[in-house]
């Protein structure tokens, strides 16, 4: 019984295949993108594929890469966590502060669980204080931020510790520790996203936070533990800009949400929640990586890139809405 | 054309104020009108009676200038209206009063009337000639309400008849009453069925539409049944009885399936099984006081009573959606503590199926097969991990047992409201509940799904849950209860368990 439904199901879906590309199109269009991209680079930028030139692009894209991860987790519930960036420089300056000072586990330790605890702050304001998210974390990733400049008296911390800049700037092999590091982050967020029943809880939320609450999920932790997923992520990315710089300043991070925002949005994340998957972010950030690595290699100017990238996302936000309303109806 | 045809070949004895002609309105593939004639003469009033769906608010919907017909013709005192164009509607006489009241409760009575459109002399608003026609419009209505009263302090009755002012005001020759009387109550009901015989003398054609079958019997001169889209058929009031009414509303194979399902499902006779839920001193702060309930297994009771009347407030709280709710509730006769937050009254078999299927039942994005798993994800889950293959046996097995017609992977937001529906009483029958509450579980689905559902409720109960029905369709709830409790403002004021005692009239009568 169950094989024959099966089969029936895969041929309506194979015809589905073969009828609608267009709706593939729509579905899929970010893929087509990235690969109209890379073509495109290929073409522009003779040295674009090798493989050095690859190594480089996930070296640059690791620090939002991983960031990108704990904002989808947010932006899948509907929610949006603007204060990655004031998290993100505060465990920066953290680390530094103290690396040289006590065991680099304890020092690791230590920035994570600040990480974590900034993003539960946020969830907190969120959930159980009513703050409308954007509002709540623009104001507590300016809050981070403060502390972090009063804490360093807006003065870079330096570190001495060879074994610090591993992370950052050592390599395995021929690949360096971050790209693992983000292909780490980017395997297990999916994994948790696509296979796991919290990951299913938190599109249901995304969906309908009502019927989800009516439904005994426990929808105030949930959508916490998304903020703490961000603020964890954003840790991650402190301490590996500290250790690849050997240096934590406090004023690293004021524009970089915005660049962790456009990895999820490029990809196709609604910004409405319940739709969205890591690959999507995946695939938005290496977008992002690809055009600004073409165009540094190209030596554009980095205001032309400023004005590009955001024509990029208002055009994904767009095809994303145009796609929408197309496939609904 | 073929409407100025039909007209021509009536025999013309009175003058018509609306002659509706083949009128057809299609919504993609569904015919929400299917080739409908009504002539409609001038000063009686004309009763328009059918199931949700049948086919009244599109019809309605047209009259107003609200939506534009597929195809066919309304003529208005002879001559054709301006589809999809409301003050074409308006400026032919049409006005129309929605169950819904549009009062601004800031302003009197007075500028509630002349919303919009103030009387003026020379480009100046005019308080003497408002006042002036106020006053015709409360003596035409045969109702005394004070011009400068703030309308936010009158009663419903008295908004319901600013908003017939309104109406009227343009010389309306055809007053359109859709539910006047949901939100009444009893004495206001009659004065407001006297304005309507008022409005009639007056000269005022009138469309009334209600579900309230006595009313209609009361009030009209004739009478129009709709179902699915199509007219049955036009008759004097004299040839009506509420059982034909009834009959040829629902159809003669579904009245006859409804009285089949009230006769196989009501057995007083069998002892009720054990009790399964106790709740007393139930109180919801401003909604309901006091109330009592015991569910035994096997049993459906029914919940009476009017919208208002807290009949979901109280299930709300039996379900821990009520914070501030207070109460004490036994489960198998054991004490428990009282529910104030959704999960825990899941753990103790309480599921409720909310009334909004849409906002508050279901995750529209979702399939059918997530949506079923969500409520009860601990037994798909191994390590944390979702089990794809359990959950899609889990999701399989309920869907085929609750008549699902389309596959689990269906989105939610492509099925039809009745197979929603029935994902939904999937969903929370996934929790192996004691106790099941549905509200409203047959609001806008097709009447043969509804009598579908109604069996499912009755097997279920039938199997040992205890299961509580709220449906604004009261002939339903008779149907399938076997005890009905009725609520009137917050309190419980009757509990009918006698076969004999439960009928729509002792329901109503208990509630004023």
């Amino acid at each position: 019984m169950s094989t024959l439904g099966n089969q029936l199901n895969l041929n309506t879906e194979r015809q589905g295949l073969f009828k609608n590309m267009n709706s593939l199109m729509l579905r899929y269009g970010v893929v087509v993108a990235f690969i109209v991209v890379v073509g495109l680079s290929a073409i522009l930028y003779p040295g674009f594929l090798r493989p050095a030139n690859l190594l480089n692009i996930f070296s640059q894209l690791a620090i939002v890469g991983i960031m990108s991860i704990g904002m989808t987790f947010v932006m899948i519930t509907g929610g949006l966590d603007m204060s990655v960036g004031g998290i993100y420089a505060l465990c920066a300056t953290l680390i530094a502060s103290y690396a040289d000072s006590m065991p680099l586990p304890v020092a690791f330790a230590i920035t994570l669980v600040v990480g974590l605890a900034a993003g539960l702050i946020n969830g907190m304001l969120v959930t159980r204080l009513r703050v409308p998210p954007f509002v709540a974390t623009l104001g507590t990733g300016s809050v981070f931020t403060g502390i972090a400049l009063i804490y360093s008296n807006a003065q870079p911390f330096f570190v001495q510790k060879e074994s610090f800049q591993w992370m950052g700037s050592g390599e395995l092999g021929a690949i360096p520790v971050a790209v693992f590091l983000l292909f780490l982050v980017y395997v297990v967020g999916a994994i948790v996203l696509a296979f796991t029943t919290y990951g299913r809880s938190l599109y249901a939320l995304g969906g309908n936070k009502e019927a989800s609450r009516l439904s005994g999920l426990r929808v105030n932790w949930l959508i916490s533990s998304t903020y703490g997923l961000s603020g964890l992520c954003a840790a991650v990315s402190g301490i590996l800009i500290a250790s690849r710089l050997g240096q934590g300043q406090a004023n690293i991070g004021e524009t970089i949400a915005l660049d962790v925002i456009a990895a999820v949005v490029i990809g196709g994340t609604s910004l409405s929640g319940g739709e969205g998957a890591i690959w999507r972010t995946i695939v938005g950030g290496c977008i992002l990586a690809v055009l600004s690595n073409v165009f540094d290699s190209l030596s554009l100017s980095p205001y032309w890139q400023s004005v590009f990238k955001g024509c990029i996302i208002i055009g994904a936000v767009m095809f994303d809405y145009y796609a929408r309303t197309k496939t609904q109806t | 054309m073929s409407g100025g045809a039909v007209a021509e070949a009536a025999p013309v004895k009175k003058e018509m104020a609306i002659e509706i002609s083949e009128l057809i309105k299609s919504y993609g593939g569904f015919r929400a009108l299917n080739g409908v004639n009504i002539d409609i003469q001038r000063g009686e009033i004309h009763s328009l009676v059918g199931q949700n769906g049948a086919g009244k608010s599109t019809l309605l919907g047209i009259l107003s200038g609200r939506t534009a017909p597929s195809e066919g013709s309304v003529r208005i005192f002879g001559s054709e209206l301006h589809y999809g164009d409301p003050r074409s509607s308006r400026k032919l006489g049409v006005a129309t009063i929605y169950q819904e009241l549009t009062i601004a409760p800031n302003l009197s009575a007075l500028e509630n009337v002349f919303l919009g459109q103030l009387l003026s002399v020379k480009g100046f608003i005019s308080r003497k000639r408002m006042t002036k026609r106020y006053m015709e419009l409360c003596a035409l209505m045969g109702v005394n309400i004070s011009p400068l009263q703030r309308a936010g302090n009158m009663s419903i009755a008295d908004q319901q008849m600013l908003e017939i002012m309104r109406g009227l005001q343009l010389d309306a020759g055809i007053l359109i009453l859709d539910e006047p009387t949901a939100s009444l109550a009893p004495p206001e009901r009659k004065s407001l069925l006297k304005t309507i015989k008022t409005l009639q003398a007056g000269g005022i054609t009138i469309i009334y539409v209600s579900h309230h079958l006595d009313e209609v019997l009361e009030l009209s001169d004739s009478v129009t049944i709709l179902r699915n889209g199509e007219k049955i058929v036009t008759q004097p009031r004299a040839y009506w009885t509420k059982d034909k009414l009834v009959s040829s509303m629902l159809g003669a194979e579904v009245a006859e399936e409804i009285v089949r399902v009230t006769q196989e499902t009501r057995h007083e006779d069998a002892a009720p099984g054990p009790e399964l839920l106790r709740a007393t001193g139930v109180t919801v702060p401003g909604a309901i006081e006091d109330i009592a309930i015991t569910l035994h297994a096997g049993e459906i009771v029914g919940i009476g009573g009017l919208v208002g009347s807290g009949r979901t407030t109280l299930v709300r709280a039996l379900a821990g959606l009520e914070p501030k709710s207070t109460g004490s509730l036994w489960i198998e006769g054991k004490q428990v503590k009282w529910p104030r937050e959704p999960g825990y009254p899941m753990s103790l078999g309480i599921a409720l199926a909310p009334e909004d299927r849409k906002h508050q039942g279901l995750v529209l994005g979702m399939s059918c097969e997530d949506n079923i798993n969500m409520v009860n994800f601990s037994q798909v889950k191994k390590l944390g991990f979702y089990r794809k293959a359990k959950a899609g046996h889990i999701a399989d097995g309920l869907s085929k047992r609750f008549g699902l017609t389309r596959p689990i992977h269906t989105l939610c937001r492509n099925l039809s409201g009745g197979n929603q529906q029935k994902v939904l009483l999937a969903k929370v029958c996934n929790l192996r509940p004691k106790v099941l509450i549905v509200d409203e579980p047959t609001r806008g689905i097709d009447i043969g799904v509804k009598v579908e559902v109604l069996k499912i409720l009755r097997q279920l109960a039938n199997e040992g849950m205890a299961i509580v029905i709220i449906s604004s369709e009261l002939e339903e709830v008779i149907a399938v209860s076997n005890r009905v409790l009725v609520l009137s403002k917050g309190r419980l004021v009757k509990e009918l368990s006698q076969r004999s005692e439960i009928s729509v009239d002792h329901i109503l009568q208990a509630t004023f």
